[in-house]
């Protein structure tokens, strides 16, 4: 993977752009100036030559001016080198003049030099026949070839001269055409440079607006950012280089800083609500403590009294008596022990049990207390003090005034994940509105009779409320006046059956 | 992206243009001097014109001859005609001989006898035709020119034409070039048709004049010589030859003549055909150069082809009035 975006960012990175860029420009100027300087350079050449044939008339002319001239020599001292020379000479002349033309051609020049090389042949077997004569010393002879062709030099000489001016004004008109041709080449070669001067000077300018295009929107995007501005719109990544991938990681990055932005925040949020519901909590518990300390000045000195109560009456032989001490002083143990935390279910009813033992002690067993348990509730765990004050508002409340008929039944069971806590008396029973206040909490109890812990069944579901975290952790249900109440706790169980902390 | 390459296209297809521009205008030019003479027709013969006269009237049978050969698929060149030497008739034919040309067209003139040259170029195998004037004691294959006893008849009706009562005092111009039998045998004919022909009432009396138009500028002095002595000018001035005809013209008019002395020239060059058209010149007896161009390069091509050839072409001689030039 690493490996693969390393070649594609090499494939299309800034460098190999740029590097393509100045070599596409490179090699357009190249090629032109190339081209232009091949068209110069033959153009040159071309100038160059234009006088060669004046060069190779030149030439001929020398060259028969040297064979005459060893004619005469030889004529003249009949020397050898003379002689040799001639050949020489003669052997030249020969191999130039076979390069004129020879045929019957509609051009001046070109029977021009038709005629030098018909007449050099005439004048050349001229030549050779003076020499023969000379060798055989026929003077008279030879002085007449002598004259003769001394004579066709003179006209070949003047052809020459002819066609030597003639050449002349043709290479010059030539010359002046190739000069002329050379200025329009010169303008042509102008434009051409123009030209690829603007191709270079756009290209460059593209180049470099599309590599600093997205750089420029990306510089104000991140002015923007680093001012607080998230919400910026970003260049669309059109380019794989090095700009783009640093644009889409920008991008990228933009959005991973809102989400941990988001998350902070619901944390923050989640955090401010915990502690909410934890001060909350506290709070009621202090109301709870505060209510019983109230009600109960030292609980403590109360509990150890009763022991040591409990004590005396084993001591006398008071069983029932010192049962009775023993109960209370197991109630109250767990009222002050209990109230700060939670407790197990069993400790709960376990509360339950004493409280209804010390009512019915108090009204020589008037109360009728039933219990149900239908469910394994060793494991499970409710904030303290809810049962008990429950039971305590069906006797308060619902058979306060007819205890001797009074019944109070608790029931525990599972249903499906819940575990279902029931406590039912056959009192006088609540109305609607009753129920609803009482659920609202606009109903609080402010008795302070015999009978009462000091805990309202409004601190109950407030209390149950935050631990479970639900809206209706408790509900009251009354078929109407005199049919009893049943106040029913709906507690969530977790998998395991253990109950939700 | 389209906004890019359709301005970096449109710049690389006009360099491409300008450059192939450049490139093939110059291919051009070069190819049009490489090429130059090579398109060139190429003849199968070449034949050369030797003259030393190079006035109007040897122009036009030069300029005839050679649309002629052309026809024929013969080059003819003028020997000596643009080379600064100074070639006379013997160097020309010279030259001729040693360039190994087909054919020689010559006009003898000036007196020089060129005889010998003729003979040598038959010698080489080169054949000659002479024009105008003849040179019949040499080897030249063939003679084109006018026929002598015909001039002198023609110019014999000029003057009687031109008679007036009383004496009538005829000068014939005679080019010292020319001063040979054909000459001899036209003004013998003059003289012939002008007695017989002309009224008792009048008196002809014809005298020539040598005048030696081969040397430079002689006869305008000659001509001019004559007007001055006034005592001895003519009635009737006989031209034979374009220079002195025309030389005779300007005489007549700087001296203010015109009307007292009637020319009969020779060749309507331009000057003269608009003197004819003034009135200032009666008359001019005229040749067709164009069957003298046309007869030469036939007698050339007839001899090479078939070996011989008739040894006289004649052209015809046409005379030239006021009626004629309108």
């Amino acid at each position: 993977m690493t490996q693969r975006s390393t070649n594609s960012l090499r494939a299309n990175s800034i460098q190999k752009k740029l590097i393509l860029v100045m070599a596409a420009m490179l090699a357009s100027v190249l090629c032109v100036n190339l081209f232009i300087f091949n068209q110069i350079n033959s153009m040159v050449r071309q100038i160059d030559s234009i006088f060669t044939s004046n060069v190779t008339i030149g030439e001929l002319a020398d060259t028969l001016g040297l064979v005459e001239n060893r004619v005469y020599e030889y004529l003249n001292t009949k020397s050898s080198t003379a002689l040799e020379d001639y050949y020489r000479y003669e052997q030249e002349y020969r191999d130039l003049i076979q390069q004129l033309n020879n045929q019957n051609v509609d051009s001046d020049t070109k029977m021009l030099e038709k005629n030098i090389r018909n007449m050099s042949e005439t004048y050349l077997a001229k030549t050779e026949e003076t020499l023969q004569a000379k060798r055989g010393r026929n003077v008279e002879r030879y002085k007449a070839c002598f004259e003769e062709e001394t004579q066709l030099f003179e006209y070949i000489n003047y052809y020459i001269y002819e066609l030597d001016g003639l050449q002349f004004r043709l290479n010059s008109r030539n010359y002046q055409m190739l000069l002329s041709s050379m200025n329009i080449l010169e303008i042509f070669s102008m434009v051409i440079m123009l030209l690829i001067f603007g191709f270079c000077l756009f290209l460059a300018i593209m180049t470099i607006r599309t590599m600093i295009g997205p750089l420029t929107h990306l510089s104000a995007a991140a002015h923007k950012v680093a001012d607080g501005e998230f919400e910026v719109e970003l260049p669309e990544a059109v380019s794989r280089d090095e700009v783009g991938i640093v644009t889409s990681a920008f991008r990228q990055m933009l959005e991973s800083i809102k989400v941990y932005i988001d998350r902070v925040k619901s944390g923050v949020e989640k955090e401010a609500q915990m502690k909410a519901r934890e001060l909350s909590m506290e709070a009621h518990l202090k109301e709870a403590q505060l209510k019983y300390l109230q009600a109960q000045i030292n609980p403590h000195f109360l509990f150890n009294s009763l022991n040591a109560g409990a004590q005396l009456a084993v001591m006398e032989d008071a069983e029932q008596t010192g049962i009775f001490m023993e109960k209370m002083a197991d109630f109250f143990r767990y009222n002050v022990k209990k109230m700060e935390g939670d407790a197990t279910l069993l400790e709960e009813i376990e509360a339950v049990d004493n409280y209804i033992f010390i009512l019915n002690v108090r009204y020589a067993g008037d109360i009728t207390y039933e219990k149900q348990i239908n469910a394994d509730i060793d494991n499970i765990r409710v904030p303290s003090m809810i049962l008990q004050p429950i039971v305590e508002n069906a006797v308060s409340h619902g058979i306060h005034d007819n205890m001797a008929e009074g019944k109070i039944q608790l029931f525990v069971g599972k249903e499906e994940d819940q575990l279902r806590i029931s406590v039912m008396d056959n009192g006088i029973g609540m109305s609607h509105e009753e129920i609803e206040a009482v659920m609202c909490g606009k109903l609080h109890q402010e008795q302070r009779d015999g009978n009462s812990t000091g805990i309202g069944l409004d601190n109950v579901i407030n209390r149950l409320k935050l631990y479970y975290n639900c809206q209706e952790p408790l509900s009251i249900h009354s078929e109407g006046k005199g049919m009893g109440t049943e106040v029913t706790i709906l507690l969530p169980l977790d998998e395991g059956g253990m109950e939700h902390v | 992206m389209k906004k890019t390459i359709i301005p970096i296209t449109a710049v690389l297809i006009a360099t491409t243009v300008l450059l192939l521009g450049m490139w093939s205008y110059y291919s051009s030019v070069v190819t049009e001097i490489e090429q130059q003479g090579s398109n060139a027709a190429v003849y199968d013969r070449h034949y050369v014109v030797v003259s030393e006269d190079s006035s109007e009237l040897w122009q036009s049978i030069y300029e005839s001859a050679r649309e002629a050969a052309a026809r024929e698929n013969v080059y003819l060149e003028w020997i000596g005609a643009n080379s600064p030497a100074n070639y006379t008739l013997k160097d020309s034919m010279k030259v001729a001989i040693a360039s190994k040309v087909d054919g020689i067209i010559l006009y003898p003139w000036g007196g020089l006898d060129v005889t010998e040259q003729i003979n040598e170029a038959a010698k080489q195998g080169i054949p000659v035709v002479t024009v105008l004037n003849d040179c019949n004691e040499s080897d030249r294959i063939s003679f084109v020119g006018i026929n002598s006893y015909q001039m002198g008849q023609i110019y014999g009706e000029q003057i009687l034409n031109l008679l007036e009562d009383g004496m009538n005092r005829v000068l014939v111009l005679v080019n010292t070039s020319m001063e040979d039998v054909n000459t001899n045998l036209m003004y013998s004919q003059m003289n012939a048709v002008v007695e017989a022909g002309k009224p008792r009432t009048k008196k002809v009396e014809i005298s020539a004049y040598s005048v030696d138009s081969t040397a430079n500028f002689e006869a305008e002095e000659v001509i001019r010589d004559i007007f001055i002595n006034s005592d001895s000018l003519p009635d009737i001035l006989i031209c034979l030859d374009p220079v002195s005809t025309e030389c005779a013209y300007q005489a007549i008019v700087d001296y203010n003549e015109v009307g007292n002395v009637n020319i009969v020239g020779y060749y309507t060059s331009d000057i003269v055909m608009n003197a004819i058209h003034k009135g200032l010149i009666p008359a001019a007896v005229t040749i067709d150069t164009g069957e003298i161009g046309r007869y030469s390069i036939d007698a050339l091509n007839e001899y090479l082809s078939a070996g011989h050839v008739s040894n006289y072409f004649n052209v015809g001689l046409s005379i030239v009035t006021k009626d004629e030039t309108k």
